[in-house]
């Protein structure tokens, strides 16, 4: 185990609890590290098959001026959610309840554009089992998809907590770690745009 | 609203108990800038993903530079890896050379690098 962490239980021990936040923290960033993995195996899976069409549809039919826009969308999410920590750590509850709101309405927006252009796709023939390259562009961007949907919903939980008066209950989950979340989401589609959009087309 | 109150007086107190220790963070105004540059640098990967005289390996190494740059920003600054305790640095860096390192070998044991 690292001295900080050391330092941090001998703190809670010192003054008699078991100050859980730091496990938690530190829980987050090994989880992370983990959805490293597992996003780079989707990456290295997708530019294998990139090429591999079959006679389907492949990256031609991508629409970058679209999804540049939802890319924007989700890189703006990022900054509404900080200000939401900012002012969760500033105990600015009506602030971090807007940054909140806003956040969930730019990952909601996103999730909407992502819906939209898999069905655009879909039409032009380009599916799940069309070819390798549909399989995995699929699995990589729907894979991230519903890890936006799942931010989505912590943060809605987390809009109705404020309201309920829990929002800096702290046990389980809280604006901190959410934000680590959906951050990680959001550089994730940073290597995602790049990777299979921009060095396709 | 008195709810909220003494909620935020308690949780105050417990990080007092713990010595929990008070790091500067950016100020908003400062995330609006770091938003910008960000916005910035997006669009110039978009304009330059249109110019055909940037093509081929040039294209790749300003794109990978770029999207390098957003990626670096978004963890040190939004996510504050920066300014927290090396140890978190340490398990996302774990994390990140490992999905490298597998990216590596994936492509390379199937010639696609």
């Amino acid at each position: 185990m690292s001295d900080a962490a050391v330092t941090d239980t001998g703190h809670a021990e010192a003054s008699g609890h078991h100050d859980v936040k730091p496990v938690r923290k530190t829980a987050m960033w090994v989880f992370l590290g983990s959805e490293c993995v597992f996003f780079g195996a989707m990456i290295s899976t997708f530019l294998l098959y990139r090429n591999t069409t079959n006679g389907a549809p492949g990256s031609e039919i991508f629409n970058i001026p679209f999804t540049s826009a939802s890319s924007f969308i989700l890189l703006m999410s990022s900054l509404t959610m900080v200000l939401a920590h900012n002012a969760f750590e500033k105990k600015d509850l009506r602030q971090t309840r807007v940054w909140l709101i806003g956040t969930v309405l730019l990952g909601s927006t996103f999730l909407a554009g992502q819906i939209f252009e898999f069905t655009e796709f879909i039409h032009e023939g380009l599916t799940l089992p069309a070819s390798p390259f549909g399989s995995s562009f699929y699995m990589l961007t729907g894979f991230h998809g519903i890890h936006v949907a799942v931010g989505v919903m912590l943060l809605a939980a987390m809009v109705v907590l404020s309201f309920s008066g829990r929002l800096y209950d702290d046990r389980g989950l809280n604006v901190e770690l959410i934000g680590l979340y959906w951050h990680f989401v959001d550089i994730v589609w940073i290597v995602i745009f790049t990777v299979v959009y921009l060095l396709q087309v | 609203m008195a709810t909220d109150t003494t909620e935020i007086e308690a949780v105050d107190a417990g990080r007092a108990d713990h010595g929990e220790d008070h790091i500067e963070h950016p100020s908003p105004a400062q995330y609006w800038l770091i938003a910008l540059i960000l916005a910035i640098i997006t669009a110039v990967e978009i304009g330059a993903s249109y110019i055909s005289a940037l093509e081929g390996p040039l294209l790749v190494s300003i794109l990978l530079i770029l999207g390098g740059v957003k990626f670096a920003m978004v963890v040190a600054l939004f996510m504050h890896l920066k300014f927290d305790k090396p140890l978190y640095r340490n398990f996302f860096l774990i994390g990140l050379f490992g999905a490298l390192a597998m990216f590596v070998v994936v492509l390379l044991t199937f010639r696609a690098l």
